[in-house]
């Protein structure tokens, strides 16, 4: 059922991130392509300076309409006209969750891609046509794939994979606890009577709360970690990047807790 | 209609409360539905019929009481059972109409694709249209061929013919009685009681949040010598 619904979820928020991911790419070509011309004319400096500003924008628009629309999925899905139908389908409550919250940080790091294929777009679209571009494109893969062959597979070489790993979960979690975090402030703004507004200070709350629970808990990991580093001085940045990726789980842990228990006791659905 | 096959009942309530606030919307409400039945709940505007529905279906949690569908609380295993019409328009403007087709396939093994597809053929609907170029009145037709297109064991229908005009009442109303199974049981909640006495089973009365008559319609004209909407009209006389 979690993969028949995560089919429907990526369906119905696809068309409209790959409208935004299309438009993003297009503009990045035309902006490396417009800065590549030398001109006097002022009308093609206002265009240049107008697409180049839209480029800018779009790449701001594109963690913005990441954030909203992920946001706005869950809240009208779950809880808006479609939660009447996806509330009587034969689900539980945690792959409803689930299937809201693989999608959103799929779209999240889709977009933290997208970002970066749109510089690299906009540098490397400049030199689009040029003579010698294509060759450029191929031993720039060339020397890639050399590199790769250098490399070593020491215990160093993998203890800095490891490292980066960590971090990449570190991230992960971090991110997964702010959305659940935002879902739980959605069902708790759902049971009083203006519920953007409560839903918003319901976050302000809860941020209140747990950042004062994270400096406290933290003062406290901070013996941990320095316990870790008296042990191996070498892997404090593994050691900490652990501790650290664990408490972002036991808050995203609680989080979902939250949302699930609003789901399954409180669920209302007027 | 048929006797029901099962020994359980398909619904029981006992004693079950709603509040809003200071509201309250139902108080103590006891019901037992048996399998194989047309049961109209019908009651006034703010009655509590809908949401006595919304609470069978799983929609909202109720303060007091409990609801059991075929023996079990509203759960993923009795969603599987009940098939439900919202009385208003829950499929999101991103789909199209086999979208919505495919996505009852997928979730229900009880939906007959076939059926589905028949049935909006002679309604000359296009399966390919996407679902926010329709108008009002075909979303809500297309809703109610996917809820009869299921062979579920307790259909819940929340005011299928309100708002809509004689001709689709009366379309509406064929639909349903040539397409539910046999030995489910349908719950209708309306308060357009002529348009449906005549294909009613059992009527259930619910008035301030509590049931006042639950009653076969048969026995209802003999001992009150009067329709059920006469008898509606006098109950709940303004």
């Amino acid at each position: 059922m979690l993969r028949k619904l995560l089919k429907y979820e990526f369906r119905s928020t696809g068309r409209t991130f790959g409208l935004i991911y299309l438009a993003t790419a297009l503009l990045a070509l035309a902006t490396g392509l417009l800065f590549r011309m030398e001109t006097e004319l002022s009308i093609m400096r206002l265009i240049q300076a107008v697409v180049g500003s839209s480029f800018g924008v779009m790449i701001c628009v594109i963690f913005g309409a990441t954030a909203v629309l992920s946001l706005s999925r869950y809240s009208r899905g779950i809880y808006g006209d479609e939660g009447y139908l996806v509330h009587t389908l034969p689900v539980s409550p945690w792959q409803l969750i689930t299937a809201k919250l693989i999608p959103c940080l799929v779209w999240s790091i889709a977009s933290c891609a997208m970002a970066l294929v749109a510089l690299v777009l906009m540098i490397f679209g400049n030199r689009v046509g040029l003579p010698g571009f294509w060759e450029g494109v191929v031993q720039f893969f060339r020397a890639v794939g050399h590199l790769f062959g250098q490399i070593e597979w020491t215990a160093k070489c993998w203890q800095a994979i490891g490292e980066l790993a960590l971090a990449g979960l570190l991230m992960l979690a971090f991110l997964a606890g702010l959305v659940l975090q935002c879902y739980l402030c959605i069902g708790l703004g759902n049971l009083m009577r203006r519920r953007a507004l409560w839903a918003v200070l319901f976050w302000f709350g809860i941020n209140v709360v747990s950042s004062w629970l994270q400096t406290f808990l933290g003062d406290a990991a901070g013996i941990t970690t320095g316990l870790i580093a008296l042990l191996n001085r070498s892997r404090l940045t593994a050691g900490s990047m652990a501790l650290a990726a664990l408490f972002e789980l036991l808050w995203a842990a609680l989080w979902w807790a939250g949302t699930q228990y609003l789901l399954t006791r409180r669920l209302n659905l007027s | 209609m048929g006797e029901s096959t099962f020994s359980t009942p398909i619904l029981n309530c006992r004693g079950v409360s709603k509040r809003y606030g200071r509201n309250e919307v139902l108080r103590g409400l006891d019901l037992t539905l048996e399998g194989g039945k047309i049961v109209g709940l019908l009651g006034p505007n703010g009655a509590g019929k809908t949401t006595l529905i919304k609470i069978i279906c799983g929609l909202l949690t109720c303060n007091g009481g409990e609801v059991l569908v075929n023996g079990k609380a509203p759960c993923a295993e009795t969603k599987a059972l009940v098939s439900y019409l919202p009385e208003r328009t829950y499929l999101g403007d991103w789909m199209k109409v086999r979208d919505a087709l495919r996505l009852f396939r997928d979730f229900y093994a009880d939906f007959d694709y076939d059926r589905a597809m028949d049935m909006l053929a002679r309604l000359s609907v296009d399966p390919a249209a996407p679902f926010k170029t329709l108008s009002k009145g075909t979303r809500e037709k297309v809703q109610l061929v996917l809820v009869m297109s299921r062979r579920a064991r307790l259909y819940v229908l929340d005011e299928p013919i309100g708002g809509v005009d004689p001709a689709a009442r009366d379309f509406i109303l064929s639909t349903i009685l040539t397409n539910y199974a046999e030995d489910s049981t349908l719950l209708i909640s309306t308060h357009l009681i002529a348009d449906i006495e005549s294909v009613l089973d059992e009527a259930v009365f619910l008035k301030d949040g509590q049931i006042v008559l639950h009653d076969t319609v048969d026995s209802i004209r003999q001992n009150e010598g009067k329709s059920v909407d006469q008898l509606f009209r006098e109950v709940f006389k303004c």
